[in-house]
């Protein structure tokens, strides 16, 4: 019997992964794996849903004439950030300049949940998110050796339901040549009106040693920024300290000053995306 | 240590060879190795309440002991106080006590007077519903001269103890368990085999039906008020399947682990959700508590032989109390008293012993008459389990409104990235499945029985919850 389970458990493993693969791309780990190789991509924007549901990339494309990617993902972090540049390079994008969206997350070397179970199908078929997940991944041991494990160990994400939709070929809402997750309404209530950054900062970020390393080896432009906050914010001076730190930092924490733009502090609302995306291009000189 | 764990699955695979090869032969040395194994499974969760069922064992075996030796009625009488005592004690002490407190600050508060009584926060120890009712109903049984003691605290240990219903059941008597821990134990094939049936069983309704029905419950239930009809009645439905596949599929893990080990558990669910009756689904739901209330709470207060108020009463204390052993809240006080509003009628009218077969139903009047009674138990059954599922009286009644009052339609897309209906589908299949099986314990029977298993394990592999691991709703009770 325990047999046959591995046998079934070996087979599932391999038809879903087969499935994840060569499915049409349903996030944006996926879409990213399928590029082209050498493909121009001018710019491209990296960071949490604070670049997802912030940067409109047709609006700079059409302002600027430039080809830009919003490949901002809910809740990523450094490390995941630094994933998305790696695979960029794996397939020798031809990228002209990186837009990083720091913020506190310059505290953290963690990951993103999410990222992370995208990026498991792919875990024995590339070696950038092997490197990755090794690194971030406690189940990496399991998830590598045992078939089928990853799959239901993430049945939320990469379980069944996620494997017929990638089967029958179901589209995601989101139109990846673009990434941009446009958010609706406004503030509603007080405790979204309000966000406070960390009164200190760390020392330095191992992630941001390797980006920075990373687009000089490459010849990317590297420029990282912070997104607007609404006028609840309280900065304690954050901003100015990742400054010190940052050179090539830009800070447009205070750029939208309506909180009409908002859907929570931290993020625009579609309309406040629109109009932030239209000043980043007049104050970045895209 | 969770049934549906890695750790437990670990944890059988040494139990299980150590008990079948060193120690085949050695009757005592299984009987101990099962006491440190069930020691080792309970002291997974919290240790130090080890100490409760050291506790409650040695109090019963001791006044067991005493109970056969005394003849004096008295003296016979005190010796099953102490142990009553002592367990409800416990029992009454970390289950009850905050709420007793917090009813009681309530109370006083509504007329004005306030105390500042910080809240005990006291943890309720797994299970303990569970043993101390098995304990009871040693020196009960030995009270009333139905049994006799054990002379061995070893096997009286194990068989408080016994891993797998430990922690929920089935409530097990000490006439039918006690015995098998002196009985020599021999490796049976077929026995073993019709074990791994219900474990595999087990499994599926409990990761399958019961942690994916509970996505969609904890959704709905936590955002009634922004739900529509569709919605709240899925919800509700849902919640029915959640608790039965959970409950049940605990019972029978439990019963297939044992025979693995040579043992045999009662029934304790027997397909309630095919009930004509409120009556009937009694005898179907949480067997083994049911009777544990019929025979020593029902019974001696004069059962059904009293005249109509005394039944009445007999019937609400025992739905009452059943609704208050589940926990310490008023919503399940609730859920007793609706049932005991259901089965009222049924006991006045001498209807209550109907149906003692499980349903046949043919094409023809009758069957579409017993398809009705069916679907008419099952409705009341879940509005009850609104209030057994609500977190307060008022929310279950807010939840009840709205649905009667919303009278949309339409199909939701949750917060859960999923449609209120999805889950629909899955149920629809399990209860085809335990249709047609519903004169068995599990489907997996006839030529096909091994492609049945087959397709169960991958259905276990395939659509089981895994990512987020629950603990089964009746550890709590």
């Amino acid at each position: 019997m325990l047999v046959g389970i591995f046998a079934a458990m070996f087979i599932l493993d391999l038809i879903y992964t087969e499935v994840y693969i060569n499915s049409i791309s349903r996030n944006k780990t996926q879409y990213l794996l399928k590029l082209d190789e050498g493909e121009k991509i001018d710019y491209v924007f990296l960071g949490s849903s604070r670049v997802e549901n912030t940067i409109v990339s047709t609006k700079i494309e059409t302002l600027t004439g430039k080809r830009t990617l919003n490949l901002g993902t809910q809740s990523a972090k450094l490390e995941d950030i630094n994933l998305f540049l790696r695979l960029l390079i794996a397939k020798r994008i031809n990228l002209e300049r990186l837009f990083v969206q720091v913020d506190y997350i310059y505290d953290i070397n963690s990951n993103s949940e999410i990222v992370r179970s995208q990026a498991l199908p792919f875990i024995r078929k590339n070696k950038v998110i092997e490197d990755y997940l090794k690194k971030v991944d406690s189940n990496y041991f399991f998830n590598y050796y045992v078939p089928f494990y990853r799959y239901a160990a993430n049945d939320y994400k990469l379980g069944f339901r996620g494997f017929f939709a990638s089967l029958v070929g179901k589209e995601s809402n989101t139109d990846f040549s673009d990434g941009f997750v446009p958010l609706y309404g406004s503030i509603k209530d007080e405790i979204h009106s309000r966000y406070e950054l960390p009164k200190s900062i760390a020392g330095s970020n191992r992630n941001i040693s390797e980006i920075d390393s990373l687009c000089r080896a490459n010849d990317i432009k590297v420029t990282y920024f912070c997104a607007p906050f609404c006028s609840g914010l309280q900065a304690n001076g954050y901003l100015k300290k990742l400054k010190s730190k940052l050179p090539n930092f830009e800070d447009f924490s205070t750029l939208i000053s309506d909180d009409f733009l908002f859907q929570s502090c931290g993020h625009l609302n579609n309309h406040g995306a629109e109009v932030f995306t239209e000043q980043l291009v007049k104050q970045l000189n895209l | 240590m969770l049934f549906n764990s890695f750790t437990f699955l670990i944890f059988f695979i040494v139990v299980f060879f150590v008990y079948w090869f060193p120690l085949r032969k050695k009757l005592n040395a299984q009987t101990v190795f099962i006491l440190i194994s069930s020691y080792v499974f309970y002291g997974w969760w919290d240790w130090r309440f080890l100490a409760l069922i050291v506790l409650s064992t040695l109090v019963d075996f001791y006044v067991g002991k005493q109970l056969d030796k005394q003849e004096q009625l008295q003296k016979r009488k005190w010796l099953l106080a102490l142990s009553v005592v002592v367990n409800l004690g416990l029992l009454c002490y970390f289950k009850y006590a905050g709420f007793f407190i917090e009813n009681w600050v309530i109370a006083w508060e509504s007329i004005g007077v306030s105390f500042n009584i910080k809240s005990l926060h006291i943890i309720l120890p797994v299970g303990i519903s569970f043993y101390t009712f098995q304990t009871m109903s040693y020196t009960i049984d030995i009270y009333r001269k139905q049994i006799k003691h054990t002379s061995s605290l070893i096997n009286f240990a194990a068989f408080v103890a016994f891993f797998p219903q430990l922690v929920a059941g089935p409530i097990e008597r000490a006439s039918h368990l006690l015995p098998q821990f002196g009985e020599k134990r021999v490796f049976n094939y077929g026995y073993a085999k019709s074990g791994v049936y219900l474990v595999v069983w087990g499994l599926l309704k409990k990761m399958v039906i019961a942690d994916t029905c509970a996505t969609y419950v904890n959704e709905i239930f936590d955002n009634y008020d922004n739900m529509n009809t569709l919605s709240l009645l899925l919800g509700a439905v849902y919640f029915a399947f959640q608790i039965y596949g959970d409950f049940s599929g605990y019972s029978d893990i439990a019963i297939g682990i044992s025979r693995l080990l040579g043992f045999d558990l009662k029934q304790n669910f027997n397909k309630p959700y095919f009930s004509r009756s409120i009556a009937e689904f009694w005898r179907r739901w949480h067997i083994s508590l049911s009777t544990w209330f019929r025979d020593y709470l029902y019974i001696p207060l004069g059962g059904k032989r009293v005249n109509a108020l005394l039944k009445t009463r007999n019937v609400f204390a025992v739905f009452l109390i059943s609704g208050f052993w589940h926990g310490a809240n008023w919503t399940y006080v609730s859920w007793g008293f609706l049932h005991a509003l259901y089965f009222l009628p049924l006991l006045l009218f001498n209807q209550n012993k109907k149906y003692p077969n499980q349903v046949n139903v043919g094409f023809n009047k009758h069957g579409i008459v017993n398809l009705l009674k069916i679907g008419f138990t099952f409705t009341i059954v879940v509005l009850a389990w609104v209030f057994f599922r609500a977190k307060t009286i008022s929310d279950a009644f807010a939840y009840i409104k709205r649905a009667m009052s919303n009278l949309n339609f339409s199909l939701e897309y949750l917060s859960i990235e999923r449609y209120s209906f999805e889950a629909l589908l899955l149920i629809l299949c399990f209860v085809a499945v335990e249709w047609f099986s519903r004169n068995y314990e599990h489907p997996f029977l006839g030529r096909f029985k091994l492609l049945y298993f087959t397709l169960a394990v991958l259905t276990i592999m395939v659509f089981g919850v895994y990512s987020e691991h629950r603990d089964f709703i009746y550890f709590q009770f």
